[in-house]
């Protein structure tokens, strides 16, 4: 073990370069890059992250740190750019926790807390900060394995290809903007100085870490695009910081490189020059400190505009979702379904059916007095309460008003949407900017549409079941499949983001009787369409969906799919085909019209599999086609796979998606793969 | 320094002198076998015993001269008998068992499922034999000092010479010598900890202490230091870091599967006596979302009618159960049991259907006070519950945001702390990969060959 000598190893150099560049490239790095260049940011950054190692190559094998030792203008610089990327890094910590923790939170009094711990974290020395850093490291990279973990799961690559489509000028400023920002010139010199052991070892060690820190930055800015997470703080901090960050490296790298320019100049002239003369350290750091404080003081103001804004939007029904609220636990309501609709003539109607959770406490105190079933508790349920009002954002607040407790939307597993709103492409967009103003909904939950009145749907059930299976199950008299996405997939299906078809249920219950009548797919324009029994049926055959379904061709033979898996190519033959290959894997039975399997071998031969492909084929091929003819619903996302699959075709259609769509005829493949069960 | 006198009736006078109103130091005059000389003996009466007192006036006893009045005065009082001889410009110091105390007993506080059951007792010397009896070497330096202006308290440095770091051995020796003329008693070895500290106001610990003989010669065997105070029943050792207070002798007897599985357990244990009635509030307040639906439910409804805030109602639960310890701790005890009874099981349940606490609660600070024991160090897990208190105020103002900052503030205060030199959270930090074999997961004993990591490179 190292004895306390003030210097520091090069493994504690390494972990230090990278906690201290992985905290602010990972939060800001991709915000620049992405505001930028868009998906061209990772080009941008790639190039950066180049262009500092080898910057870093060059001074620390060409000028051995003696250049700026003692220098007064250096170290001066260096400490406040120092300051200055902490104050950037802890406005976004701050910016990211009130935006995901705490959103009832203040800015200023979340950052002071900060601020007294990072002033405390100061005092340590650069011994104490090494050792610091060994500590969060691991945190960093659990961390950042969570983060990643968490938003791969919605990853979709075609979000953040192809490359190369913005203009090299673009690419080239982003990349010196990322350069200057993030420069590790001062730490390169600070840990130089202080590093014991071996110069080779010492310098790789720095290398790495800036690679590594670079490569860590260039995941999650891939990871975010791909996933459409908004999980990197957007904030104006960032180019404030980011410009008075360029400002202090243009000067930094002219003091740098000044050193050499002075030695010539010297060599010339024969004299000293004054203008470079040692200073004492500290002095340096306290005017750094004011200076940071000031640039603090300077990036509060647009961040609180934000706050503002912030606080205004939260006054909606949604907006106080996901439990960010200070209020006890048993002062709050939960939400368990929640209705939307729209009329005309009453505005929106919002449905919310909460748990009841002031029920008499049982023998142990633990819990309901409610029975418990193998595949989930009851939730006792309060009744359905609806408001009303031309102004959602004034519904929100009747909504709070009325209700006695705050209202907490983190635990709702079901959302219905009425037709009303789902058919109106105005309110729908309403709605999405309310939704997209929160980072609710993230829960996996039941988003279904009812061809008639939510409330209904609502008020269905008086106990509603735990898990979200037993719930809808318990919602509807037959056991349909079921459409379980985030809400939050939707939206970004909706806002034609991920340019991602999404599929809901429908509900009815005009006949007095809840049940499932079939599924919706949303365009990316907000509006639905309901889809008939064949539509709907071809669509799961390529979503995978389809298990035990029964498919019943023209020539009247019934098959049931069983244990389905799918397997679904896209290719691009030309501008006016796609190959649309299915492979459908699992058990094909052969059944009687009303649904009984046919005596006890009833595997459907190779005979039977064709007419069942063949039904595909030519069922698939037109329902593909009006899809996308007459409502442009894109659902294999063939516009996507296209800027992969063949850029030339995609640059030609470029923002002409549904020009391109009138054109295409789709050739439908299908095979089917007997499997055992 | 006074010097004896030559003249036998000037040296006893200076003596009856100075042992005035003394009745326990005993004067004894007698004649010297043989010479048939004058004498007198001074002792303590129950210092010397009966032996001793014989082989005085036979002859036959182990001495050594004294040649001034305050080392003869400083010999009566540690337990010896001085003799004042007619005729002689010296005295002769008779060496005695001493003052009565404890034999070896039996650990009581670090007890262990394997290994010697010894403990250590309230003599120095004993206390620094049962280290030797355990590292038979002559490298094994045992170095005496007394402080305290009044008690004149033996305190004796133990380590292993080529092993422990020499710098550190001699700015504690310096420590020790700062001590002297500065303090008029030293009554335990907590004093002397508290007098050489260097961080004051950190409630972290920076010596270990131990009342086992067994991890005394490891750690000394590790290259550290052994510090022995007279009437104390404890050693403290230093130089220490954060894994020192997770290690128990038990770690090295069995097997290194359980032993590092015990060790998770601290380690996580410990994190837990710090942050989890603050992550509880910091959930409940906060962040519900983060909990599943039934959990929310039946977390409000255990709360329902409890007139307090959760932060309020942690505060009297956690306070209820320091009451709990501490009485524990106070009472004789046979009693003992009772206090645990009335406090955990009539004052909890009474609490909870009075509508005063919610049960969860009460789970919640059990399962605390559960953590706290578990860490094997009773001054560093005391740590935690200081720090604890804090979490619990951070989280009631910014719920999760709040525990994290006061688990960075937490380390950085750990991450800028040193002992003699080697930094108080190693080996995570700045350990070689050799010293982490015995740090959360503890190696098999065949792959721990290199030295401790205090041994001095």
């Amino acid at each position: 073990m190292k004895f306390s000598n003030g210097k520091i190893s090069p493994e504690q150099m390494f972990v230090m370069i990278f906690t201290e560049f992985t905290g602010a490239g990972i939060m800001s790095a991709p915000v620049i890059a992405d505001y930028m260049c868009g998906r061209d940011g990772i080009v941008a950054m790639t190039a950066t992250i180049i262009a500092a190692l080898l910057m870093s190559v060059v001074i620390l094998n060409y000028s051995g740190g003696k250049a700026f030792e003692n220098k007064k203008l250096f170290w001066f610089l260096a400490t406040l750019k120092y300051f200055i990327r902490l104050v950037m890094g802890m406005v976004l910590v701050v910016v990211f926790v009130k935006n995901n923790l705490l959103q009832t939170g203040n800015v200023l009094l979340l950052i002071l807390p900060l601020v007294v711990c990072m002033w405390y974290g100061m005092k340590l020395g650069f011994e104490g900060r090494a050792r610091l850093s060994q500590i969060t490291f691991w945190f960093i990279i659990v961390a950042i394995i969570v983060a990643a973990w968490k938003s791969i799961q919605g990853f979709n690559r075609y979000n953040i290809s192809p490359l190369f489509i913005t203009h090299t000028d673009k690419v080239l400023l982003c990349t010196l903007v990322l350069f200057l920002v993030f420069t590790p010139v001062e730490m390169l010199f600070w840990c130089k100085l202080r590093v014991q052991g071996g110069n080779v070892r010492t310098n790789s060690c720095i290398l790495l870490a800036i690679l590594m820190s670079g490569i860590v930055s260039i995941i999650f800015f891939v990871i975010a695009k791909g996933s459409n997470r908004h999980f990197i703080v957007k904030t104006d901090t960032v180019p404030v910081s980011a410009l008075i960050l360029i400002v202090v490296s243009v000067i930094q790298l002219i003091v740098t490189y000044g050193y050499y320019v002075r030695k010539c100049f010297e060599k010339c002239v024969g004299e000293k020059s004054s203008f470079f003369k040692s200073g004492p350290m500290v002095k340096n750091v306290y005017i750094s400190l004011l200076a940071a404080i000031v640039t603090m003081i300077v990036c509060y103001v647009p961040v609180s505009q934000n706050a503002i804004k912030k606080m205004q939007g939260n006054i909606n029904i949604i907006q106080s979702a996901y439990g960010n609220t200070d209020s006890n636990i048993e002062q709050r309501s939960y939400v368990m379904t929640m209705g939307v609709d729209y009329d005309e003539s009453e505005g929106f109607k919002v449905w919310i059916n909460e748990a009841d959770n002031t029920g008499d406490v049982d023998e142990d105190g633990m819990g309901t007095n409610n029975n418990s079933s193998s595949n989930g508790c009851d939730i006792e349920m309060t009744g359905v309460k609806c408001f009303t009002d031309d102004n959602i954002e004034l519904l929100t607040q009747r909504l709070k008003t009325i209700s006695n407790n705050e209202t907490d939307f983190s635990n709702v597993k079901t959302l219905v949407f009425g037709t009303g709103v789902i058919r109106n492409e105005k309110i729908m967009h309403i709605l999405i900017e309310y939704f997209k103003g929160f980072n609710g909904f993230n829960n996996r939950c039941y988003v279904v549409v009812a061809e008639d009145s939510p409330e209904e749907v609502i008020a269905s059930s008086a106990v509603r079941k735990e898990f979200r299976y037993e719930y809808i199950s318990e919602m509807l008299s037959n056991n349909y499949k079921k459409y379980d996405v985030t809400l939050a997939e939707m939206l970004s299906g909706l806002d034609g983001s991920a340019r991602k078809s999404i599929r809901c249920m429908v509900i009815s219950g005009s006949d007095g009787e809840i049940r499932n009548v079939g599924s919706c797919v949303f365009n990316e324009n907000g509006s639905c369409r309901i889809l008939d029994d064949d539509t709907d049926l071809l669509l799961d055959c390529i979503d995978g969906r389809a298990e035990n379904c029964v498919i019943t061709t023209d020539d009247g033979e019934m098959y049931r799919i069983k244990y389905m898996d799918n397997n679904v190519n896209l290719d691009i033959i030309n501008d006016e085909t796609i190959g649309v290959h299915i492979n459908i894997i699992g058990q094909v039975k052969k059944v009687k019209y009303t649904g009984e399997e046919v005596g006890n071998n009833n595997t459907a031969n190779d005979e039977d599999n064709e007419e069942m492909c063949e039904w595909i084929k030519y069922k698939l091929e037109s329902v593909l086609r009006s899809m996308l003819m007459d409502d442009g619903i894109d659902y294999m996302q063939f516009y996507n796979r296209l800027s992969v699959e063949d850029r030339v075709m995609w640059l030609k259609y470029r923002g002409r998606e549904r020009e391109l769509y009138k054109h295409t005829y789709f050739d439908v493949n299908c095979d089917i793969t007997q499997n055992s069960v | 320094m006074e010097s004896v006198s030559f003249s036998f009736d000037k040296n006893i006078d200076r003596l009856d002198n100075i042992f005035k109103n003394c009745d326990d130091v005993i004067k004894r005059e007698f004649r010297t076998p043989g010479s048939d000389k004058r004498a007198v003996a001074y002792f303590v009466e129950t210092a010397v015993d009966k032996v001793t007192l014989e082989n005085l006036y036979l002859g036959v006893t182990d001495n050594k001269q004294v040649y001034t009045i305050e080392d003869a005065v400083s010999a009566v009082m540690i337990g010896d008998a001085v003799i004042v001889c007619d005729g002689k410009k010296e005295f002769t110091q008779v060496k005695s068992k001493g003052y009565p105390g404890r034999g070896v007993d039996e650990a009581e506080n670090e007890q262990t499922m394997r290994g010697s059951r010894e403990a250590f007792s309230d003599s120095e010397k004993s206390n620094t034999a049962l280290i030797r009896k355990r590292i038979r070497t002559p490298e094994l330096k045992v170095v005496e000092s007394k402080i305290g202006d009044y008690s004149n308290t033996n305190i004796a440095i133990v380590y292993v010479e080529g092993m422990a770091r020499q710098q550190v051995v001699e700015e504690i020796k310096q420590k020790i010598k700062g001590i002297k003329g500065n303090v008029d008693s030293v009554m335990d070895s907590g004093v002397v900890e508290q007098l050489i500290e260097k961080r004051t106001f950190s409630p972290f610990p920076q010596y270990q202490v131990t009342e086992r003989p067994d991890i005394a010669a490891m750690a000394v065997m590790e290259g550290r230091i052994a510090v022995i105070v007279d009437n104390s029943p404890e050693a403290l050792i230093l130089p220490v870091n954060v894994a020192s207070f997770f290690k128990t002798a038990d770690d090295y007897y069995r097997r290194f599967e359980i032993a590092s599985f015990t060790r998770i357990i601290r380690y996580v244990s410990a994190f837990l006596a710090m942050a989890l009635p603050a992550v509880y509030l910091a959930v409940i307040r906060y962040h519900s979302e983060l909990l599943p639906t039934q959990l929310v439910l039946a977390f409000a409804q255990a709360r329902n009618g409890v007139p307090f805030s959760p932060f309020v109602e942690v505060i009297i639960m956690e306070l209820a159960f320091e009451l709990i310890r501490e009485a524990g701790v106070r009472v004789p005890g046979p009693m003992g049991s009772t206090i645990g009874i009335v406090g955990g099981l009539i004052v909890g349940q009474a609490a909870v259907d009075a509508n005063l606490v919610s049960p969860i609660i009460v789970i919640v600070v059990a399962l605390t006070a559960l953590c706290s024991f578990a860490v094997p160090s009773e001054e560093f897990a005391a740590a935690f519950r200081i720090i604890k208190y804090l979490l619990v105020v951070l989280s009631a103002l910014w719920g999760l945001y709040g525990v994290m900052l006061g688990m960075l503030a937490v380390l950085i205060h750990l991450a800028g702390m040193e002992c003699y030199g080697f930094p108080y959270l190693a080996p995570q930090a700045s350990g070689s990969k050799e010293d982490k074999k015995d740090f959360i997961i503890r190696y098999p004993t065949k792959h721990l060959k290199r030295r401790g990591m205090f041994f001095r490179r």
